[in-house]
């Protein structure tokens, strides 16, 4: 990253978002957003950096929006509130940060607007209010330039044919739909970089770490909302795992293989801090604050073998009636599992074969043949382990479910080396669908 | 994950230091934290006590030997830290460069080593210790 790169990433979000707000167009905005920061690059060798570099910008900023509402003859009035805008800031001075903030929020129900298509939502969030750049998205999503740079300017082009307004969405206009919109488009970004869905590569932690900075603004700008603290809260969590996740070639280690020692113990006290203030608003945790209880228990659990299997299943519980889903279905199967025997969580397993809601995945096979190796059934858990291995469209999980496949013996009784890996746990391979998916796959 | 620790070198005398910072001072350092915060980018930070106030343990002849603070010329006193998220040194810089300075102190940016970095024997090595410290894994 270069350091134009940097300063883009941590000064263009607040600029982009005072500059919608100013001239009404997100795509405007960008642009002179851009064009302050080439400003700033040729003018600050020759005079130095500015003490406060987001207000010199910000500035800067402000008077190429004036010029360019000039240039589009606008209207008198909204031409004098902007002159007043722009000049009641000092140069060496930053507007109120709560506006700042506002604005920030208004941001990010913007780019995430149901309007936009889910990857269009991803693309242009990363991109406005993530600041990163064209290419580092079109790298993190393994496309191209171009194609990152046609949906962005597609998106911003439909939000202003629409002219969506850049507000925070109050009760009466879906406040609630609007904020799981965006805390979607935050736990996608974390999953395309936690259980990277096709390619060569299992994780791409960048992808994660963004969505992790995300979370984290939005837990600020809406503190009392209990799921974004949730969110927050899950993602600390699972990215504490980050190290111990992968083995030196690259492949999968499962939770229960995870050498514990190298899980990230400062992610983790933020994650569990993160779950306590969620708790403490006292409105009840939502799916996200569910899966964030979950991770915990794993997260405080010194060895595998410690794990609370009991809560996790009640957890389960909780959420599949919260946010029914196949994908809660499987989880909640391995905790069953767990807590109460495997042959209880193939009865829970066994309910979803018929759902017509289950896609096609590696996961139902997985997860049975983990419960039909614990019933001793394992000629049948072969067969589940290799329907799997043809259905995975990751690399490394196809070839460690092949491996777990043959280190099943033929003459009925499991290998004791294949016993260990059994312990699989789909908490951390797939983490659960986000609720509004969940909520459109059964009106389907 | 890169992170990185910022490491703020005062550079003040040792009567300055243990008198504490000024109000003004904690406020523009206040600023500062904030907006790391508000960025989604701080994961940990604190400030030091004055090394009159620390220790230094070395052997000397077999023998552990503890010597009183202070150790170091004043301006190489570290005074606190950050721990940062970025994506490389370049944007850890960026942040470091917002750090309310006057002339006089500094501030070092260091990234911190992953286990990923190192050779495989060291990982190994440090694969040893399977079990977490006790005291982040207990249960409220």
């Amino acid at each position: 990253m270069s350091a134009s790169d940097a300063l883009w990433r941590i000064e263009s979000p607040k600029l982009v978002a005072a500059l919608t707000r100013m001239v009404g167009d997100v795509g405007l905005a960008e642009d002179l957003a851009q064009d302050a920061l080439l400003a700033a690059l040729e003018t600050w060798p020759r005079t130095g950096v500015p003490d406060v570099p987001g207000a010199w910008l910000m500035t800067a900023a402000k008077r190429r929006a004036i010029d360019a509402l000039r240039r589009r003859r606008v209207g008198e009035h909204a031409h004098a509130t902007l002159v007043v805008e722009a000049t009641r800031a000092a140069p060496e001075e930053l507007p109120d940060p709560e506006d700042m903030g506002d604005d920030l929020l208004r941001l990010a129900f913007l780019t995430c607007h149901p309007i936009l298509s889910t990857e269009s939502r991803i693309a242009l969030t990363l991109r406005l209010f993530g600041g990163l750049t064209t290419e580092e998205i079109a790298r993190a999503f393994l496309v191209s330039v171009p194609t990152v740079a046609q949906r962005i300017s597609r998106a911003k082009r439909t939000l202003t044919e629409a002219r969506v307004p850049f507000e925070i969405p109050g009760p009466g206009a879906g406040r609630q739909e609007r904020l799981a919109s965006v805390l979607e488009v935050v736990y996608l970004i974390f999953n395309e970089g936690y259980a990277a869905t096709a390619g060569r590569a299992w994780m791409r932690p960048a992808l994660c770490e963004d969505a992790l900075r995300l979370a984290r603004i939005l837990a600020r700008l809406e503190p009392e909302e209990p799921e974004v603290h949730g969110l927050a809260a899950l993602l600390e969590l699972q990215a504490s795992r980050t190290r111990a996740r992968t083995g030196p070639d690259g492949q999968p280690v499962l939770l229960a293989d995870q050498d514990r020692s190298r899980w990230d113990r400062l992610l983790i006290a933020r994650g569990l801090e993160q779950l306590r203030h969620a708790a403490a608003l006292g409105a009840g945790l939502g799916p996200y604050g569910i899966q964030a209880a979950i991770a915990a228990c794993h997260a405080e659990a010194a060895r595998a073998q410690d794990t609370d299997w009991v809560r996790i299943a009640a957890l389960y519980d909780g959420l599949a009636q919260l946010a029914p889903s196949p994908v809660v279905e499987l989880n909640r199967a391995v905790a069953v599992g767990r807590a109460h025997g495997a042959e209880h969580g193939l009865q829970v397993l066994d309910a979803l074969h018929d759902d017509p809601r289950m896609t096609p995945s590696h996961l139902l096979p997985s997860v049975r043949a983990d419960l039909l190796v614990k019933l001793g059934r394992t000629n049948e858990a072969r067969t589940e382990l290799e329907r799997a291995a043809a259905l995975s469209r990751n690399l490394p999980e196809r070839r460690m479910l092949r491996e777990r496949a043959a280190a099943l013996q033929v003459d009925g009784r499991a290998d004791p080396h294949a016993r260990q890996a059994t312990g699989i746990s789909v908490v951390d391979l797939t983490p659960p669908e986000p609720p509004s998916d969940a909520a459109a796959q059964s009106a389907n | 994950m890169p992170r990185f620790m910022l490491f703020m070198l005062p550079g003040i005398t040792p009567q300055e230091y243990a008198e504490g910072p000024t109000v003004e001072a904690v406020e523009a350092m206040s600023r500062f934290n904030q907006q790391l915060t508000d960025a989604g980018v701080l994961l940990a930070l604190d400030g030091l006590h004055p090394p009159e106030r620390g220790r230094r343990i070395r052997v000397d002849g077999g023998e552990k030997v503890v010597t009183d603070g202070p150790f170091a010329e004043a301006k190489e006193v570290v005074g606190g830290y950050w721990i940062i998220q970025a994506r490389d040194l370049d944007e850890a810089t960026e942040w470091a460069k917002r750090v309310p300075l006057g002339p006089g102190p500094q501030v070092e940016v260091r990234e911190i080593w992953e286990m990923a970095d190192m050779p495989e024997a060291v990982q190994d090595a440090g694969r040893l210790s399977k079990a977490p410290p006790a005291q982040t894994t207990t249960s409220e």
